[in-house]
């Protein structure tokens, strides 16, 4: 499974993985590029990627994932480089027997992954001005990870 | 002793992304934290907010560096 890809995420062949004879629910989130931010129109992202470090957390946060939650499979991949409107810039599929589970371990791997990978965004705006997004800070907010 | 200094994201607008420093031996990851400080006051909230890390690890400030190693200064994460 790519945890990282500087390619468009393939949805469709990242359901089909997800697939598990004994799941009766599949989650699937994709985290989006909007056409704005802050009232500001955006043209589309950049994202930095330190790829040793960020593979090797998004590993953890997957295989925490199964003994915290009761999954058959735990999916997920975040796009580095440019990312266009409407493309997704992080994938996550959870699937389990019921759907509780499945919903519980997506959000429970998304905000983590959004909080610990060591990955940036940049938002590139239709003006011609960029600037690096607003970082979530762990050291000022506490999130229920 | 020499170290490896590596910054990413927003601390490039301020630093190089890649530099050395020479430091006394036994010197702490927080040393280094400190060093920029003084020497890019302009990155003061980010520098304040990174995670250091050693060998692809975080690292806590009281981490005794060794010579010839590589240390990351990494700025909260903003992905998804």
């Amino acid at each position: 499974m790519q945890l990282t890809t500087e390619d468009p995420i393939d949805l469709i062949k990242m359901l089909s993985e997800a697939h598990d004879p004994k799941a009766g629910a599949v989650v699937l989130f994709s985290g989006e590029v909007r056409n704005h931010s802050h009232k500001r129109d955006v043209d589309y992202l950049f994202y930095e990627c330190y790829v040793p470090m960020a593979e090797k957390i998004i590993k953890e946060i997957i295989e925490s994932s199964y003994t915290k939650f009761k999954l058959h499979k735990a999916l997920c991949c975040h796009r580095i480089g440019k990312v266009g409107i409407s493309e997704s810039a992080v994938v996550v599929i959870t699937a389990s027997s019921h759907r509780e589970e499945a919903y519980a371990a997506n959000r429970y791997i998304i905000d983590r992954v959004k909080h610990e990978a060591p990955i940036w965004k940049q938002e590139f705006f239709s003006d011609g001005t960029h600037e690096w997004g607003h970082n979530c800070s762990c050291f000022e907010h506490q999130h229920n990870h | 002793m020499k170290i490896k200094v590596q910054v990413f994201a927003s601390l490039k607008d301020y630093l190089d992304p890649q530099f050395y420093l020479e430091l006394q031996e036994g010197a702490t990851a927080n040393e280094v934290r400190y060093r920029l400080l003084t020497e890019y006051p302009m990155a003061e909230s980010i520098l304040r907010k990174s995670k250091l890390a050693v060998n692809d690890c975080f690292v806590e400030g009281s981490y005794t560096l060794k010579d010839n190693e590589h240390i990351l200064i990494i700025p909260p994460s903003s992905g998804g």
